[in-house]
């Protein structure tokens, strides 16, 4: 009657899993091919910033804003991974801190002051400067085709456009030509220690998560840290504003690498190493709350410093879908996994 | 005689079943009391710290000293007023009698800076009129006598610059941060580690950040309802106190953040969670009642420096209310700025009784006031 052997754990088995497959694949097929895509696409606005530096026309123009499109686009995919080579360069920070200084900018180009590196120059760069540059502030295509033509500046404003673009290309290539090598490093490590690989992607994943897609891209502009009082100008690409259009690809590039998915292809990601860890219910729970932010986000419509105006419930409403994904994320996950989160986000006390 | 069938070897094969699954549960952990005092420890030794906290309300409190000796004619420095809110030097600027390595300016509300910029000068303009005996009227920065012969100064708004003082950094730093940081998901939320000691301390990330919430409130711990204690309950503290007759909110406020602190001890996250709603949705009920408080009061003041000061309170509270949580607060965004741009007013000399009732109606009703509202 007394079968049931009371008391005792069921015996624990050891829990296998491929993470060197896992890592491989994600570094082969997730993180070196955005990096390449990013340099493919950067390498054509330089050239597009080229032929519009050499033929000022509206036509020029209008290549030039597409393709800092998708330049813009594929960053998205990239933004993720500050560690390792783009941790060394500060990739992020060069590429895409908002909203930029536009006093700054102007008295930048007026002044003829090219030295991007400059501290002082951390919010007059990267692609939230291009976005200004070639859209400006409440003006017609017209208007900024005559900054680069008529007026006095004109030069330097080109020179300052080049510039921005030489300068975030040089940072890519220099990360893409880091991973070639760093890739084995990357797969070689198996530990779940601070500072093994897995360890780098799933606080890189968390951090960016938390404060680049969810409090960047929708909590700081819709209002969430300011008391409700919704901050236009701080949306993503304001003056292009694609915004949602950036938001989107962030958050479906966030779901591809959690699944380790590339194309049409599911490679080993987290999600496998969660299950093969016993953590079924919390994969589950992971995938069901990132559809339901990817699927909010797509009511989203752009531009979208105006939607957080006109429809504030509806874009506080995916902050919240946003939300619910970091518990698991955050907390069960890397519990299950035994990884440590070891950034703080302290402001002190 | 009826038969009974005789369950007794029934309930003791019961028992018998029940004790054997019994057995084979563990002893629930024993969880923590709430504490008479905020007091929590771990081997006898405290893990409550909020040293950063206190030293932010004791620049406040010299800031709004040296802003009261305006009103008896010592010019006051913008400069000194700057330094002080950012603590230049640790010291501000030579200005405080202690040095910290904190400042009010980096935690309070980012919006708010230049209206603080403005302030300073105001004030330091303000003093140089003060110095010379100038009246305060309609438009005009100056001194106004209260009925009880204390000089009060005021900005040419009607607005007195020690309530403006004091009240701005209450709700724009200690206000905003306890409740939209130190209450919100990111430092109380179930994700916040609460298992691994930091600061080279004894304490956990949402042990900590508790502490820091309760630490802006200026309560001493052993506070509560009829305090008798030594320790001055400061700032919002203390407003707990003043209307804690009509609401019982300092109990209730202390209760909450006990009961809070004990449940992240004994990690429970549903108690703590609910224990967040509750400090917020007191100490919002709080601020209300102060509001229609500071309104009866206006209303029956006949000396203008009187009304002008109770104002300028009613102005702190009513502002007051934007800095709570927008995703949980009972007035909208829209709904305060009605109150303080059209009912209220920029102006606080063109105050109506039209204006007071409207606040008073409103916040009444909404906060669910209406058998009190004549009687805070």
């Amino acid at each position: 009657m007394m079968a049931l052997a009371c008391g005792k754990s069921k015996k624990t088995e050891d829990k296998v899993f491929d993470l060197q497959g896992m890592l491989s694949n994600v570094a082969a097929n997730c993180i070196v091919p955005a990096y390449q895509d990013l340099q493919v696409n950067i390498n054509a606005l330089s050239l597009a910033t080229e032929a519009f530096s050499t033929t000022t026309s509206s036509g020029n123009l209008a290549d030039l804003r597409s393709k800092f499109k998708l330049a813009y686009l594929s960053w998205q995919k990239c933004e993720v991974y500050e560690f390792g080579p783009a941790e060394n360069v500060l990739l992020r920070a060069n590429c895409n801190i908002y909203p930029v200084d536009t006093l700054k900018i102007e008295s930048n180009i007026d002044s003829a002051s090219m030295n991007l590196d400059l501290l002082n120059n951390s919010n007059a760069k990267g692609f939230p400067a291009i976005d200004y540059v070639l859209f400006g502030e409440n003006k017609s295509d017209a208007d900024v085709l005559a900054l680069f033509t008529a007026a006095v500046d004109a030069a330097n404003r080109k020179l300052y456009l080049k510039t921005l673009v030489s300068s975030m290309q040089t940072k890519i290539n220099a990360v893409v030509l880091e991973w070639d090598s760093y890739q084995s490093t990357f797969t070689g490590n198996t530990d779940y220690s601070v500072g093994s690989s897995i360890s780098l992607l799933v606080n890189a994943m968390n951090k960016y998560y938390e404060g680049y897609l969810r409090e960047g891209k929708i909590a700081i502009p819709v209002g969430i840290r300011s008391l409700g009082i919704a901050l236009p100008k701080q949306t993503e690409a304001y003056y292009g504003g694609f915004s949602v259009e950036l938001l989107k690809a962030s958050a479906l590039a966030f779901q591809n690498l959690y699944l380790g998915q590339y194309g049409s292809t599911n490679g080993l990601g987290i999600d496998d190493h969660l299950i093969a860890f016993d953590g079924k219910a919390i994969d589950d729970n992971i995938k069901a709350k990132l559809q339901d932010a990817i699927a909010a986000s797509t009511t989203l419509s752009d531009p979208l410093s105006q939607n957080i105006i006109s429809n504030q419930a509806a874009v506080e409403t995916v902050f919240s879908k946003l939300q619910k994904v970091v518990l698991p994320f955050k907390v069960d996950m890397p519990s299950k996994l035994g990884v440590l989160i070891s950034y703080q986000d302290n402001d002190g006390d | 005689m009826k038969k009974h069938t005789n369950i007794a070897p029934f309930i003791a094969v019961a028992i018998g079943i029940s004790s054997f699954f019994n057995s084979c549960t563990k002893d629930p952990i024993a969880k923590h009391a709430i504490p008479a005092t905020y007091a929590f420890t771990k081997n006898d030794v405290s893990t409550v710290n909020y040293a950063g906290q206190t030293d932010r309300l004791k620049q406040l409190d010299e800031m709004v000293s040296l802003v009261e000796t305006a009103s008896e004619g010592t010019k006051i420095s913008g400069q000194a007023m700057k330094d002080m809110f950012a603590n230049t030097g640790g010291n501000g600027g030579g200005n405080f009698s202690f040095t910290s390595s904190r400042q009010l300016k980096d935690k309070a509300f980012f919006l708010d800076t230049d209206w603080f910029n403005t302030f300073f000068d105001q004030l330091a303009a303000a003093s140089d009129s003060a110095a010379i005996n100038v009246q305060a009227k309609n438009g005009c920065a100056g001194l106004l006598t209260r009925s009880s012969n204390a000089k009060i100064l005021l900005n040419a708004n009607g607005l007195e610059f020690k309530e403006g003082m004091e009240k701005s950094v209450m709700f724009s730093v200690f206000l905003y941060k306890i409740m939209n940081d130190y209450l919100s998901e990111s430092k109380l939320g179930d994700a916040v580690d609460n298992t691994t000691a930091i600061d080279n301390a004894n304490y956990t990330s949402l042990e900590h950040h508790a502490d820091e919430a309760f630490g802006y409130l200026g309560a001493p711990i052993d506070f509560k309802s009829n305090y008798t204690g030594a320790t001055a309950p400061l700032f919002w503290a203390e407003y707990l106190g003043d209307f804690d007759a009509a609401l019982g909110c300092a109990d209730k406020v202390m209760l909450a953040f006990k009961t809070m602190r004990t449940a992240i001890v004994n990690k429970d996250n549903t108690v703590k969670n609910e224990q967040r709603k509750v400090i917020a949705k007191e100490m919002e009920i709080m601020v209300a009642a102060a509001a229609i408080h500071y309104v009866n009061e206006s209303l029956k003041d006949v000396n203008q420096g009187d009304r002008l000061h109770h104002l300028s309170e009613l102005w702190g509270f009513v502002k007051a209310l934007g800095y709570f949580d927008p995703t949980q607060r009972s007035t909208t965004s829209t709904e305060l700025e009605n109150l303080l741009t059209n009912e209220l007013g920029t102006n606080l000399w063109n105050v109506t009784e039209q204006g007071m009732n409207d606040i008073k109606n409103f916040l009444a009703s909404r906060y669910n006031l209406e058998a009190m509202k004549s009687s805070l």
